[in-house]
């Protein structure tokens, strides 16, 4: 029996690592994604403590494409940390309070003309608009990250550009 | 292509193409102006902050710490480890919690002129080096000089590893120092570098309390015996309960009847496993050194075996004391045969083989107690109650044994005899006894007054039952009557000439009785006459007239009250007066008085 505990700790602190460098660029990118900064909080948490749980390689190999995997995941799926409750239940449950991380989204929470043009596409058209152009995630990145090979990461891309061009073009004239 | 383009996602050789027809091509310029544009607008908006105490309270809400500069818990067991890029975790010097031994102290680094062979002469153990040299090298030529060169024991230059933060070795007694000295390290590997055999952990302690202790045993026990009585009569001979649950009890009788048969029945039809049980051998001819004539017919033994295995041990009744079967069979109290399989035989398994007369010997029955009950191998001895009587050995099945009582339990018959005389003595006991003794009357004339309430209680239902009794002398009982009243009351004035015209007397109210004596004067009668009334007994009560000559005898008293008759005593046993006799129901009191008349009136309460 190999004692793995021993091995999980430093990866702990190389993912720990890694997310404080990508920590603001995964909350602009769920931020943006989900128009919430709040949620955006919960989603970008969500996904790190999933990323957690990845094994270790994975997040060797996969690095930030990784993180921004697990908190497209949890933005899609909606999943909190802490999970909230769910079902009846809920209604008669008193809710504790939520430990809300203070991030600095002024900017981010103001709705402009770019931002209207985003809501009107899907979730993975903005997300990949997003991935490649808030991010700066090349297509093998986004590949991982929306689970697609690298010719559809540019077709995606492809049609996302020109959809959210044609639409910022009439909302803005 | 041109979004591709413009994120450079594509090939050099599609991008220069793209390049030399977008100079040609101002539609395909001005798209891509357009979606560089786009892409800027998007990559304009706005970042979102997050600073160093967020994340820290975030990164502690996940349950993950990056915080590098804080050292771990020092008494933490997964400490991180310097060199674990370099070695793997079960290769490390430290001891780790998946290793139950130490591994060897981590090799120091090889010198330019170290080689395999002077490791190997130095004592230094070389497994470290060859496990990481393996991990990185898949294939390695052996080599063959390091092999053969086997290590000395001793080399003064070892010491200078010595470590003194480790342990001391554990060497034994018969080591000398030089080993001592050369192997610095660990107690679990010894003086040969290889690491010694793995030791299990000491177990559990174990509850030593006495109910702990007695809880276990009691839990063992009976999974063993669970374990026997699932497995012994599928496919298991050798295993028998001989004694606690499942296993024959002390007297001979199984406790689990099924079970023992199942097993006598399997052992009689099961294939023997010895390939001489299915090896028929020819006639045996008795020869010089068998004697057929040595088991005396009248020690044959008239137990009838069940099975056809048991006629192939017969040959042993035919071989000679002591040649096969450890005993001597012929002698007084000794067993009168064994268990021995038909390999055991000496001339085969031919049932023909022991001739007419030979006794037939059956093999080993199941429970040690069960066989000592249908041989009757303990002699006559007694040993223990009820261990050994004909009716336990027919009721198991045992078709020999000492007769002492034919037929009958003899415990059942001295418990019947001791049943019975204990049933005659009570008898004789009981009719030579003394009646018990009467209870206590409270006679009536202990009451001073006639007015009394508890002089006449549970005296008169008391007395007359103990009179019937068979007691020799009866005890006396008060003998009342109208020359010996008791609780008197004397009435009248002394008249006389007066006779009783009528008795009247019934139910006076709800609990009373009232008796009504009319007199008729004379021509010279004064006054009323004298009249006494007292009880005779407890029931009875007696009226006495002077003066007074009776009209006659009374009418029949009216059931449902206290007075059950009224009569004239005749002939008077008082001279000179009348005497009329009132036998009641139970002892009441009375209250007499005269009224004009004269009238006599009575009242029983």
């Amino acid at each position: 029996m190999i004692n793995v505990s021993a091995n999980v700790q430093p990866e702990a602190r190389e993912l720990a690592g890694t997310a404080r460098q990508h920590l603001d660029a995964l909350a602009s990118y769920a931020t943006h994604l989900v128009y919430d900064p709040g949620d955006a909080v919960d989603f970008v948490t969500a996904g790190i403590y999933h990323a957690s749980r990845y094994p270790p390689a994975r997040l060797r190999q996969d690095g930030r494409a990784a993180l921004y995997r697990a908190v497209t995941r949890a933005c899609r799926q909606e999943l909190r940390y802490p999970p909230r409750p769910s079902g009846p239940k809920r209604l008669f449950q008193r809710r504790s309070p939520a430990a809300r991380i203070p991030v600095d989204a002024a900017g981010a929470a103001r709705m402009n003309t770019v931002k209207r043009s985003l809501a009107m596409l899907n979730f993975d058209r903005r997300a990949a608009l997003l991935l490649r152009d808030l991010s700066g995630l090349d297509y093998r990145e986004i590949s991982r990250v929306l689970e697609c090979s690298p010719d559809a990461t540019a077709r995606l891309i492809a049609g996302a550009r020109r959809e959210f061009g044609s639409i910022y073009r009439e909302i803005a004239i | 292509m041109l979004s591709s383009y413009l994120d450079s996602e594509l090939e050099p050789e599609r991008s220069g193409e793209l390049e030399a027809h977008l100079i040609g091509c101002t539609r395909c310029s001005t798209a891509l102006g357009y979606l560089r544009e786009e892409s800027q607008r998007i990559g304009s908006l706005s970042r979102v902050h997050v600073d160093d105490h967020a994340a820290h309270q975030l990164f502690a809400l996940v349950g993950i710490d990056e915080r590098e500069d804080e050292p771990p818990p020092p008494d933490s067991w997964h400490e991180e480890r310097p060199e674990a890029d370099d070695v793997e975790p079960w290769l490390e010097p430290q001891r780790a919690r998946a290793l139950p031994w130490q591994p060897l102290p981590k090799p120091q680094p090889m010198e330019p002129e170290h080689d395999m062979a002077d490791a190997a002469m130095s004592g230094e153990p070389s497994f470290v080096s060859e496990q990481e040299d393996l991990f990185e090298e898949p294939y390695r030529e052996p080599q063959p000089e390091a092999a053969e060169v086997e290590p000395e024991p001793a080399q003064p230059v070892a010491a200078e590893v010595h470590e003194p933060a480790l342990p001391e070795p554990i060497v034994p007694a018969a080591a000398s120092a030089e080993v001592a000295d050369d192997y610095p390290g660990d107690p679990d590997i010894d003086a040969t570098g290889y690491p010694a055999p793995f030791a299990p952990p000491e177990p559990r302690p174990v509850a030593t309390g006495g109910v702990g202790r007695f809880f276990n045993r009691v839990r063992d026990s009976v999974a063993v015996r669970f374990a026997l009585m699932r497995g012994a009569p599928a496919d298991e001979d050798a295993v028998q309960i001989v004694s606690g649950g499942g296993a024959p009890s002390w007297e001979g009788r199984p406790v689990h009847r099924g079970y023992m048969q199942r097993m006598e029945q399997r052992r009689w039809n099961a294939p023997s496993q010895h390939p001489a049980a299915h090896v028929e051998a020819p006639p045996i001819q008795p020869g010089p050194d068998v004697d057929m004539e040595h088991e005396a017919p009248g020690r044959a033994v008239p137990y009838t075996s069940r099975s056809p295995m048991t006629s192939t041990a017969t040959a042993l009744a035919t071989a000679p004391p002591d040649t096969h079967m450890g005993w001597d069979v012929s002698q007084p109290g000794g067993p009168a045969r064994t268990a021995v399989g038909p390999g055991d035989l000496p001339g085969g398994d031919h049932p023909e083989a022991a001739g007419p007369d030979a006794t037939e010997v059956h093999t080993a029955a199941p429970g040690r107690h069960m066989r000592t009950v249908t041989r009757g191998q303990n002699g006559g001895r007694f040993a223990g109650v009820g261990q050994f009587t004909t009716a336990v050995a027919r009721r198991t099945g045992a078709q020999h044994g000492p007769s002492v009582i034919g037929g009958v339990d003899r415990r059942l018959w001295i418990f019947g005899a001791a049943v019975v005389v204990l049933m005659l003595i009570g008898v004789l006991v009981g009719k030579a006894s003394s009646p018990l003794p009467a209870a206590t009357v409270t006679h009536p004339a202990q009451t001073p007054a006639v007015h009394a309430t508890s002089a006449p209680t549970a005296a008169p239902s008391v007395a007359p039952t103990t009179a019937p009794t068979s007691a020799p002398t009866p005890t006396p009982v008060p003998q009342g009557g109208p020359s010996a009243l008791t609780d008197v009351v004397d009435l009248g004035t002394g008249g006389t000439g007066f006779d009783v015209a009528g008795v009247r007397y019934g139910v006076n109210g709800p609990r009373g009785y009232r008796l009504v004596f009319d007199m008729n004067p004379g021509a010279r009668s004064t006054g009323a006459p004298d009249v006494r009334i007292g009880f005779g007994n407890a029931t009875t009560l007696y009226i006495e007239f002077a003066g007074t000559v009776a009209a006659g005898s009374p009418q029949p008293a009216p059931g449902g009250g206290v007075v059950t008759a009224l009569t004239l005593v005749q002939p008077s046993p008082v001279p000179g007066k009348i005497v009329y006799q009132i036998t009641l129901t139970h002892n009441v009191n009375f209250i007499a008085n005269y009224l004009d008349g004269p009238r006599l009136v009575i009242d029983l309460r």
